[in-house]
């Protein structure tokens, strides 16, 4: 049997069977991409620093009933983030935002009143106070058209709201506004949305600031589609991936350039003017948008083939390059100690927990804590706020995702799930919340 | 659930995904059949790497390597899909006991046996080579090994594979 004959039976076998899948458009959209910056304020680090972890679930009552009846019920929940192992915040996904001040087994649910629009940003600032950006559902499916924003503000863990001024973004591509753009708040008054459309080279930027909460938002620089950019402004070339700001004056765009070193860029105004920062990463190069756990302790991951981390503690003036981490999306607690989910390598690629005490110097697996089958995954979102105790959402289980069809039914979609670890990832519980309406 | 209309279509990553990944989803499933116990672990693995790249589709430097990049994802998940599923297929690696097969009714059922019944990376490397039709340099892209390698581990696994199907071997 010569070699095309091998071919003509393994084709023959597995690829005249079975319709193509493809692809049930929106699905994707429903899976977050790429890593997605949270707010790390100083509060937090103080936060995680002093923090001990309680059992979830310890004699807490629900205020009101739970939502289905059942504490089976499920609503995903995602963009976690706890500032304690009893307050904290996640979204729905849709107009339903959650908070808790019991632990993660209990939510309650305070949707601001943004009916019929629908909500496209979260941002929480702290325990209490949490900032959203909703836009009208209907002229997202649109091109061509000014998009206007309206922001909610609450500080009260969402017994109350308030809303902003309705804003205009960007229109030059007509894109929508929810594709890669970013709001970020440092502390309860100082906020920006970063609208770069779709993220791709040569695609619009703006920056809007807001100083009063979201009250209020203005445009404090734009970067063109293409052409020259104003002086001060982000350059027209390469991809913006996204800005943090480390305080009310000082942030940054990273991004990546075609055979160019990344774009890295600061502000020390507040985002109004924009000046490159070196930093030592080769062409081709791509950064995401540094994290901060305090004031001077900063991180940031990026890609030349390999996955890349960066740290500061100058507060972002100078950064350096770390050993190579062991997966993408790394959660740090505070300068020393972070954690990612990755394979364990070698023969045996289970997804586990790695972490480092030391700033990312060294890397170690969660002793005991291999993960096999339906459990967290190295696409999980992670929330830490201790060295031992964190939790992530696990977005995708192997056994479907309702992402795909064969024609004719999608494959299963299970939801998301919500895991916790008190051991450092040594063992994982399955998180079954409950919900409750808002008072 | 999240409200699709939030997250519409018609982002430039989207598009790219439809240009660039959506065309392979056949090649990914005929590959992950190959490489899979059954249809469904198959379609998990498909759906797993198809999410995966919607993902990292920015990590996607260059469209030109979109095919031989999506189905290296295609191949990891079916390697998870293994350790994941210790009892199925059942112990693919220790299966070097002699089988004295029946009488071939259905060549496809056949194949799919003798496949089964490869080592994991001889499976990997005939799919790459010969189902999907690879060459040399881009299967050891994909498999991140030496274009040697791939051309001694084809070599071993074609004669594996005739072994298993009792069929003559190369050049005879």
């Amino acid at each position: 049997m010569e070699d095309e004959d091998v071919r003509r039976l393994l084709h023959s076998t597995y690829r005249v069977e079975d319709a193509d899948p493809a692809v049930v458009h929106g699905a994707f959209e429903l899976h977050p991409r790429g890593p997605r910056r949270r707010l790390i304020t100083t509060l937090v680090a103080v936060t995680a620093a002093i923090v001990v972890a309680v059992p979830v679930g310890a004699g807490v009552l629900l205020r009101t009933g739970i939502i289905g009846g059942s504490p089976q019920s499920t609503m995903p929940v995602l963009d976690l983030k706890m500032f304690s192992a009893t307050d904290g915040w996640a979204w729905s996904g849709g107009n339903d935002i959650l908070h808790t001040t019991s632990g993660v087994q209990h939510w309650e649910i305070v949707p601001p009143p943004v009916n019929p629009k629908g909500i496209v940003e979260v941002a929480w600032v702290n325990a209490e106070s949490a900032r959203i950006l909703a836009t009208t559902t209907g002229t997202l499916n649109d091109v061509e058209q000014n998009y206007m924003l309206t922001g909610w503000l609450t500080d009260d863990g969402g017994a109350t709201w308030t809303e902003g001024q309705p804003f205009n973004v960007l229109l030059e591509t007509g894109q929508d506004p929810s594709t890669q753009s970013d709001l970020q708040f440092v502390d309860p008054l100082h906020g920006w949305f970063f609208d770069n459309q779709d993220g791709t080279f040569g695609g619009p930027v703006l920056i809007l600031r807001t100083v009063d909460g979201g009250r209020h938002w203005a445009t404090i620089s734009t970067t063109p589609a293409k052409g020259a950019a104003p002086p001060g402004a982000l350059p027209v070339s390469c991809s913006k991936y996204g800005m943090t700001f480390v305080n009310s004056t000082t942030g940054w765009v990273s991004g990546g350039c075609i055979n160019a070193p990344p774009l890295f860029y600061v502000t020390h105004d507040g985002g109004v003017t924009w000046r490159p920062q070196a930093i030592d990463c080769g062409a081709n190069c791509y950064l995401d948008p540094p994290q901060f756990t305090s004031a001077l302790d900063g991180y940031m991951t990026g890609g030349l083939g390999v996955e890349l981390l960066f740290v500061t503690t100058d507060g972002g003036r100078t950064w350096r390059a770390r050993p190579n981490p062991p997966a993408t999306s790394l959660d740090f607690i505070d300068s020393a100690h972070g954690f990612t989910m990755g394979l364990t390598g070698n023969n045996n690629p289970s997804v586990i927990l790695w972490r480092t005490g030391d700033g990312g110097a060294t890397w170690s697996q969660a002793p005991n804590g291999a993960i096999h089958g339906d459990e967290p995954t190295d696409t999980s979102q992670l929330d830490f706020i201790t060295p031992t105790t964190g939790w992530v959402v696990s977005l995708y289980i192997t056994s479907g995702g309702g992402l795909l069809t064969n024609g004719q039914t999608p494959y299963p979609t299970p939801p998301p799930e919500l895991w916790q670890t008190t051991d450092a990832g040594s063992t994982w519980t399955l998180i079954t919340p409950t919900f409750a309406a808002s008072r | 659930m999240p409200d699709v209309a939030v997250h519409p279509p018609g982002s430039s990553d989207e598009r790219r995904f439809v240009r660039l990944i959506e065309p392979l989803l056949g090649d990914a499933f005929a590959l992950a059949q190959a490489l899979s116990a059954d249809r469904g672990s198959a379609q998990d693995a498909v759906q797993s790497a198809a999410l995966k790249a919607w993902r990292s589709m920015r990590q996607l430097r260059d469209d030109g390597s979109a095919r031989s990049w999506f189905l290296a994802i295609v191949v990891n998940e079916c390697r998870s899909a293994w350790r994941k599923r210790r009892a199925v297929p059942a112990d693919p690696d220790s299966a070097d006991a002699v089988i004295s097969w029946p009488p071939a009714i259905d060549q496809r059922l056949d194949v799919r046996s003798a496949m089964r019944r490869l080592k994991r990376d001889d499976r990997v490397i005939l799919s790459l080579r010969f189902l999907m039709d690879m060459s040399v340099e881009e299967s050891a892209r994909v498999l991140g090994i030496s274009a040697s390698a791939v051309k001694a581990r084809t070599a071993r696994a074609s004669a594996r594979l005739r072994e298993l199907m009792a069929l003559p071997e190369a050049g005879r």
